[in-house]
């Protein structure tokens, strides 16, 4: 048992982290929560058929990370001072030319900003079927939805990610 | 059976039951297209989500840090040892219950009178060694619990309370044989 764990550890952690990653913004949080869920499995791994792991994973993850995101919110407060120090470090490190901050790391800040704006499941939907290309039936059990209809929430978050970006690309240019 | 996690309860976040409106089959027909990449030529909207989809795919995903992977990993291996410990609590509970049970065989002598005073006073010792012995136990448990947290074993379900003993009325015919067996 423990080495078919490792090897789910070493197929699917990385997958994990990337997902609590982009639903908070802290990277901390997100490797507390990939922990929890990690050794969570380890402890759920006999009553698990095989093959119900990711997705199992998935839930899991997923739901610590927006118990997590709900717990900030309750100290908004404190959040929008981070945010704004937050947004004080990254104009004081693009300050420093470019060199420091490329045109790539702000175009993928950016991304991971508008990701973060999505409301559930249509950020979960992104990093999971558009990023990570995890199987519709994975996604479809992970998050509790038919597979049709992962099909359409992924195809207009997406769309609605896609026109965002945009609109923020054209300001930048305007 | 599996423990699947709870979905979230907040309706906005688990939309299975939600109306599927009236262009979702629409939208169906175009996520299939844009994931076959068929036929898209002639759309420039379905072709650009289609471009965008792939640029998603080139993020990349983080490196598992090592340290929390050996973390994970060391918990799997989980801590054995406890378990000798309390074996080892348990053996010195018991040794100390069997002696002092057995003990007074050797010395049993129905000429000697027993007072009650000796009777009271051994009362007194067997429920001292039953306390101090329920106490070891129980001081073991809680130094021991934090270290046994193992997939197969939910330390909750574990019961350490030791009955009372049944010494002060099961053993006073060996002193005075002429008390009647206690029912």
């Amino acid at each position: 048992m423990r080495q078919r764990f490792e090897q789910l550890v070493d197929t699917h952690g990385a997958r994990l982290l990337q997902l609590a990653r982009l639903i908070l913004r802290s990277a901390s949080d997100a490797e507390d929560i990939v922990q929890d869920s990690l050794i969570k499995l380890w402890s759920q791994l006999p009553s698990l058929e095989p093959g119900t792991e990711p997705a199992w994973l998935v839930t899991c993850t997923r739901n610590a990370c927006l118990d997590r995101l709900r717990a900030q919110r309750r100290q908004s407060g404190l959040l929008r001072q981070m945010h704004s120090v937050d947004r004080e470090l990254a104009r004081h490190i693009n300050d420093q030319g470019p060199a420091a901050a490329t045109l790539r790391q702000e175009q993928t800040r950016q991304l991971h900003d508008a990701i973060r704006a999505l409301p559930e499941p249509a950020r979960s939907l992104i990093i999971l079927r558009d990023i990570q290309d995890q199987e519709v039936a994975t996604v479809a059990k992970a998050l509790d939805l038919t597979p049709n209809q992962v099909k359409v929430y992924t195809f207009r978050a997406r769309r609605t990610l896609r026109r965002q970006l945009e609109e923020c690309s054209h300001e930048q240019v305007a | 059976m599996n423990k699947w996690p709870e979905q979230p309860r907040n309706a906005a976040e688990h939309p299975r039951a939600a109306f599927e409106d009236k262009g979702f089959e629409t939208d169906l027909a175009a996520e299939d297209r844009i994931q076959s990449g068929k036929d898209l030529s002639q759309d420039p909207e379905l072709s650009a989500d289609r471009a965008f989809r792939t640029s998603l795919g080139q993020v990349n995903a983080p490196r598992l840090p090592n340290e929390l992977r050996k973390a994970v990993i060391d918990h799997s291996h989980g801590p054995d040892r406890p378990w000798a410990w309390l074996a080892m609590a348990a053996a010195v509970v018991l040794s100390v219950i069997i002696v002092t049970a057995l003990d007074p065989l050797g010395q049993r002598a129905p000429s000697v009178e027993i007072t009650d005073q000796d009777w009271a006073q051994l009362t007194l010792a067997i429920e001292t060694l039953n306390a101090q012995g329920q106490q070891i136990a129980l001081t073991t448990k809680r130094q021991v619990s934090p270290h046994l947290i193992m997939p197969e074993f939910k330390m909750p379900s574990l019961q350490m309370q030791l009955d009372p003993l049944p010494y002060p009325d099961s053993f006073r015919r060996w002193f005075q044989p002429g008390v009647p067996q206690p029912r």
